[in-house]
């Protein structure tokens, strides 16, 4: 455990030692108020059964005791009471509670004519008090003890002591049994003061243990879940290479027989030249479209198998990137090459930089709605020092977030007619440049694929 | 004085200060109550001189030791104080003396009955009788329950006070030291205290 551990076990357990001498506190608090009411009834219920008149002859009137422990009474419950319901827990709250005790005791014995029996509240109310575990709250309580003999001793002696005349110093023999049962409640007080301190100290410990093994469970739910992802894409690449050996294996065998029939599609075609049945011409013009498009699956194919690595050579963007948006078929949407004239040339493989480009742009204008145009931009900066950045910007319909995690697998599309393979080799060939592809795309404000390279 | 919620009811939130004002206000309250009750509790009844054996008394006198008279109203509770007081006096020095509670009469009310008579019949040594009209009291001067009077074997006076501390008070107190004294040596500081509990008779 380092230094900081040790602290901060030592705040918490702090923490929660204050958390449960509150709850004791405020729990207590309850306890007396319970018990000042109780004590009220009693004294109440005592008076009227104990002293209810006081008699002149035949002439009777209720007796002061009756009215003393209804208002006296009244008055020493008022303020804790009150305290125990506005402020619960606080320090003065169980002082004042402890005073109102000891001020029960007094009254009490004035209700019981001083029956020596009654004085044994006192001790009863002390020993209660500790129910507070706070040593300090008997401090209070034994001052008002000690106080009310030390002044009835001065003004009425005969009512403590039993003597007219007791010598001055006999207040302190009775605050001396209040104290020596004191000395044993303090002892208690400390002792279990101890033991919350020990107690919130241990659970403490067992919640930073708890903690601990949260986060190494956590670590390992991390690893697992890293571990059962990396066997996935174990699994699909193993897939997806088998795949690819087998496409380019068929594509390869493909290419030779597709290009026969082509060029016997373009000689049928020129052979015939306007002289055939309309709807021969338009079927061959099929075929001729359609041909194409197996070409490109073919050479899409084969480029994703084959994994060539970059040729990097000096090569200007911004005739690379004219190159690449003149070979994506025209349409509604304007392409735009915003790379700067003046930007630094950057070392990359021409080839497969030009195929990146074009695999971009064409997907962000195959992206667009058909019935309205839109506008795709390839911007680019960087040079020097700085790494390069090439984006390409369109401002259509964006993707949502569940086809952004997947846009870069390989066969994964959105398209009625596409191969899956466009991104998935704009990905492969950034990454054999050393570069990472990202992508900004949000439903309805367009999409942004970003790819950066190490400066050169 | 904002409000805070404490156990779903809205309790003030109280200021340091106001809670001392109130601490204050409240320990001025009490301390003046107590006060007021100690002072009710020590204020004697009436209280008569000492004198000899009266002449006009119809009661028994012993010959051959002390004689002492407790006048007692039968409901006053100050008196279940002196009656206590009394029988501690009994446990000390009862041998010596010939005691008796005179109880006064209360209109209708029989005094046989009241709480008081069966107490002192429950103390050896005691003998309850009832004072009618309130005769033997007005013979002795006595006005207040509780009022001890004692008498030596001759019927000289000896003593003519109270045995308690204060109203209804139990516990030692200089009257009741002095009784015992007189009885057992003949001899204390002083032959009266205070009598504390009601008036025997309306004023």
């Amino acid at each position: 455990m380092t230094d900081t551990d040790g602290e901060a076990l030592k705040r918490r357990a702090a923490a929660l030692l204050e958390e449960d001498r509150d709850r004791v506190h405020r729990r207590t608090d309850r306890f007396f108020a319970a018990l000042l009411i109780g004590q009220w009834v009693c004294a109440i219920a005592l008076a009227a059964i104990y002293s209810p008149y006081a008699w002149e002859g035949k002439t009777r009137a209720i007796h002061v005791h009756v009215y003393a422990a209804i208002l006296l009474g009244g008055v020493i419950n008022a303020l804790p009471i009150f305290l125990a319901w506005a402020r619960p827990g606080a320090a003065v709250t169980r002082y004042v509670i402890a005073s109102a005790q000891m001020l029960w005791s007094a009254l009490l014995i004035h209700l019981m004519g001083g029956r020596i029996e009654t004085h044994f509240h006192v001790f009863g109310s002390l020993a209660f008090l500790s129910f507070y575990r706070d040593w300090k709250v008997i401090i209070p309580a034994t001052v008002v003890v000690a106080g009310d003999h030390f002044v009835r001793g001065m003004l009425w002696p005969e009512s403590v002591y039993g003597i007219a005349n007791p010598e001055w110093w006999r207040f302190l023999e009775h605050a001396f049994w209040v104290v020596f049962e004191d000395t044993f409640l303090l002892l208690a007080c400390f002792a279990i003061s101890r033991d919350m301190e020990q107690r919130a100290l241990v659970q403490a410990e067992v919640e930073a243990i708890g903690q601990r093994e949260q986060k190494k469970s956590a670590a390992l739910d991390v690893a697992l879940q890293q571990l059962r992802t990396s066997q996935e894409t174990l699994v699909r690449t193993e897939k997806l290479a088998a795949v690819g050996q087998l496409a380019a294996s068929v594509g390869h065998e493909l290419r030779n027989p597709l290009f026969a029939i082509r060029n016997a599609n373009t000689f049928v075609t020129k052979r015939l030249d306007g002289n055939a049945d309309p709807k021969v011409t338009q079927f061959l013009q099929l075929m001729e479209r359609e041909l194409g498009v197996c070409s490109k699956i073919i050479a899409d194919l084969l480029d994703f198998a084959r994994e060539r690595a970059p040729n990097a050579q000096p090569c200007p963007l911004r005739p690379l990137v004219d190159e690449a948006i003149s070979l994506v078929p025209a349409s509604k949407v304007k392409v735009v090459n915003a790379i700067p004239e003046d930007l630094p040339v950057p070392s990359l493989d021409k080839d497969q930089f030009r195929q990146i480009i074009i695999n971009l742009v064409q997907n962000a204008v195959e992206a667009m709605p058909a019935e309205r145009g839109g506008e795709v931009k390839v911007v680019a900066e960087g040079g020097g020092d700085k790494p390069w950045r090439i984006s390409v910007v369109d401002d259509g319909p964006g993707m949502p977030s569940d086809v952004i995690e997947r846009v870069f697998e390989p066969l994964f599309t959105t398209k009625t007619k596409g191969t899956g393979l466009g991104l998935a080799i704009v990905s492969n060939m950034v990454k054999a440049h050393r570069g990472v592809i990202r992508v900004d795309s949000s439903l309805g404000r367009g999409s942004r694929f970003d790819i950066e390279l190490p400066a050169t | 004085m904002e409000e805070a919620i404490e156990n779903g009811v809205a309790a003030p939130r109280l200021s340091r200060g106001l809670v001392a004002i109130l601490i204050a206000a409240w320990m001025l309250v009490v301390c003046g109550s107590f006060v007021m009750l100690w002072r009710y509790k020590s204020t004697p009844g009436a209280a008569g001189a000492k004198s000899d054996w009266p002449h006009a008394s119809h009661l028994a006198r012993s010959e051959d030791r002390a004689t002492l008279v407790l006048f007692a109203h039968p409901y006053c509770p100050c008196t279940r104080a002196s009656l206590e007081q009394l029988s501690r006096i009994m446990a000390r020095v009862g041998g010596r003396v010939d005691a008796k509670v005179l109880f006064s009469e209360i209109a209708d009310e029989d005094p046989k009955t009241s709480e008081l008579w069966k107490k002192v019949e429950a103390i050896p040594g005691l003998v309850p009788l009832v004072d009618r009209d309130g005769m033997e009291a007005a013979a002795f001067g006595a006005k207040t329950s509780g009022h001890v009077v004692l008498f030596d074997r001759s019927g000289r006076g000896l003593y003519s006070g109270g045995i308690t501390s204060a109203r209804g008070h139990e516990g030692d107190n200089p009257g009741a030291q002095r009784v015992v004294a007189l009885i057992a040596t003949g001899v204390a500081d002083r032959d009266t205290a205070p009598i504390f509990g009601c008036a025997l008779k309306d004023d």
